[in-house]
């Protein structure tokens, strides 16, 4: 694990910029914690950490691969935010939120894909094939999807359910 | 260094009721030689546990929690520990919840919490977790240090430390780093520990109402498990800083796991047993105190401090079993 580059952090505030103005900045203050990269390029793990535990994993031995909130893959300028990412950032990021119907949170959080007509409220910034919070209708935070082609539907990326079916 | 298995008779009346209950007879000869009633204990061993929670005041209010939990028709109990609750009713599953799914509370057995209420950690620490897979007690460290200072949480087993990273990441844990690796490797992590957790393998007969294969276990296994307990315990110490604070625990029943092991690491390092927190010893859960460790076992007499460390049983407190033993090292 490593500190990022003058290179590395303008990459991945570009990407982050993209969901929401400053997201990058916005979340190392709300959380007091740095960004640290796993991996020499991209695709690189991004982390935030407190300052402490940075201290500790830049001087350990060994690769550290797991160290603060994991926020998910920089995949060519483009961030795949992961679960712990969707419920940390959703609050800032209404642009590129969609929001379900009561009836579809369940399926959504079993893994189902989801058709134009389960979605409440589509992102507002986000394009086809683009990756996006998805939230319930009370704004809680159900994880990543991704912009059907036709603009409409959801393809499910990481769900919360995740976290009881693969999680542990 | 392997402690010898202690051997306990059993008589032939107890060999036949252990038959009948799908016991070992060996393992309930020692428990009947060790422990207070145990035909009440192995009553209860066959029940299904009680099940807990801790509300995680990292990702919410535990108040707003316990509202949205009660809306949906839960039912829960306050505990003698703070911020752990007692399902008395559940309309489904209680880790299906999408407040579970939002990190507001983990599963975790009231006994295993007092682990972390011994090791007291502080804000701004390094604290190590030797043995961290599934990450119950270190998310309670954490919590305890309210995400400031840094944890170091290790587990040999990969598909285990799966389950304690996604753990971490789902109660927005932010201070800890994961170590796929032998616990005895804390000893490389830069600058001494404040604190140190060592919850060990171990040969788990205190979780017997989860693992009902528990019941048939063999007296090699306690030789085995402590030579391991033994290992671990001595990079504990060598991590830990002088005047530092370690935490040994075990979910078995077996001495040479708990009392011996922690007589022989008396013998072996300049530890000290200390009187366990306040908020421990004078805890009664279900109108009981907790059992104090024992002095002597079948031969062996050990030091009087060995009272200071401390029981949960099954039958006495409604929660697992678990062994808890408090140690300082001694300061430079």
């Amino acid at each position: 694990m490593r500190r990022p580059t003058d290179a590395d952090r303008a990459d991945v505030a570009a990407a982050l910029d993209v969901w929401a103005a400053g997201l990058l900045s916005t979340l190392e203050r709300e959380t007091g914690c740095t960004l640290l990269i796993h991996g020499d390029t991209q695709p690189y793990d991004l982390h935030l950490a407190t300052p402490e535990v940075t201290e500790d994993v830049l001087a350990i031995p060994w690769d550290v691969d797991d160290a603060g909130l994991p926020l998910g893959p920089l995949i060519h300028g483009r961030w795949r935010p992961s679960l712990a990412a969707a419920v940390l950032a959703t609050p800032h990021a209404p642009g590129r939120t969609c929001v379900l119907g009561a009836k579809t949170v369940q399926p959504f959080l079993y893994g189902r894909r989801l058709d134009g007509g389960a979605v409440e409220r589509l992102a507002p910034d986000a394009a086809p094939g683009d990756y996006v919070f998805v939230v319930d209708p009370g704004r809680r935070p159900l994880g990543v999807a991704r912009l059907a082609p036709d603009g409409r539907g959801l393809d499910p990326v990481r769900d919360l359910g995740w976290y009881l079916r693969e999680g542990g | 260094m392997a402690l010898e298995p202690l051997r306990v008779p059993p008589s032939p009346a107890l060999r036949r009721w252990a038959n009948q209950h799908g016991y070992s007879p060996e393992i309930l000869a020692r428990w009947d030689a060790f422990y207070p009633d145990v035909i009440r204990l192995v009553e209860v061993l066959g029940r299904p546990p009680s099940k807990y929670i801790r509300l995680n005041a990292l990702a919410e209010d535990p108040t707003h929690t316990l509202e949205q939990l009660r809306t949906k028709g839960f039912a829960l109990e306050p505990t003698p520990v703070p911020e752990a609750w007692r399902v008395t009713d559940e309309p489904f599953a209680i880790g299906a919840t999408e407040e579970y799914l939002l990190g507001q509370y983990q599963l975790q057995d009231l006994s295993t919490q007092l682990a972390v209420m011994a090791l007291e950690p502080e804000p701004g620490e390094r604290v190590l977790d030797l043995a961290a897979a599934p990450g119950g007690k270190t998310i309670q460290i954490a919590q305890a240090m309210r995400n400031v200072g840094r944890i170091h949480a290790f587990d040999v087993d990969a598909e285990r430390a799966r389950a304690l990273k996604a753990n971490l990441a789902r109660c927005r844990v932010r201070n800890v780093a994961v170590h796929v690796r032998d616990g005895a490797d804390a000893v490389e992590v830069p600058g001494p520990a404040d604190r140190v957790l060592l919850d060990a393998p171990c040969t788990g007969e205190g979780v017997i109402q989860r693992d009902p294969t528990r019941r048939r276990g063999h007296l090699e296994e306690y030789a085995q498990c402590s030579m391991l307990q033994s290992r671990l315990l001595d990079a504990a110490v060598a991590a830990l800083r002088p005047g530092g604070l370690l935490v040994y625990s075990t979910c078995t029943l077996a001495p040479e796991e708990n009392e011996l092991q922690i007589q022989a690491a008396l013998e072996r390092h300049p530890l000290t047993v200390e009187p366990l927190p306040e908020a421990i010893g004078e805890l009664r859960i279900r109108q009981n105190t907790l059992l104090p460790g024992l002095t002597r076992v079948a031969d062996h007499k050990l030091t009087e401090a060995i009272a200071l460390t401390a029981h949960t049983l099954p039958h006495l407190h409604d929660c697992l079993g678990f062994y808890v033993a408090r140690l300082r090292k001694e300061a430079a």
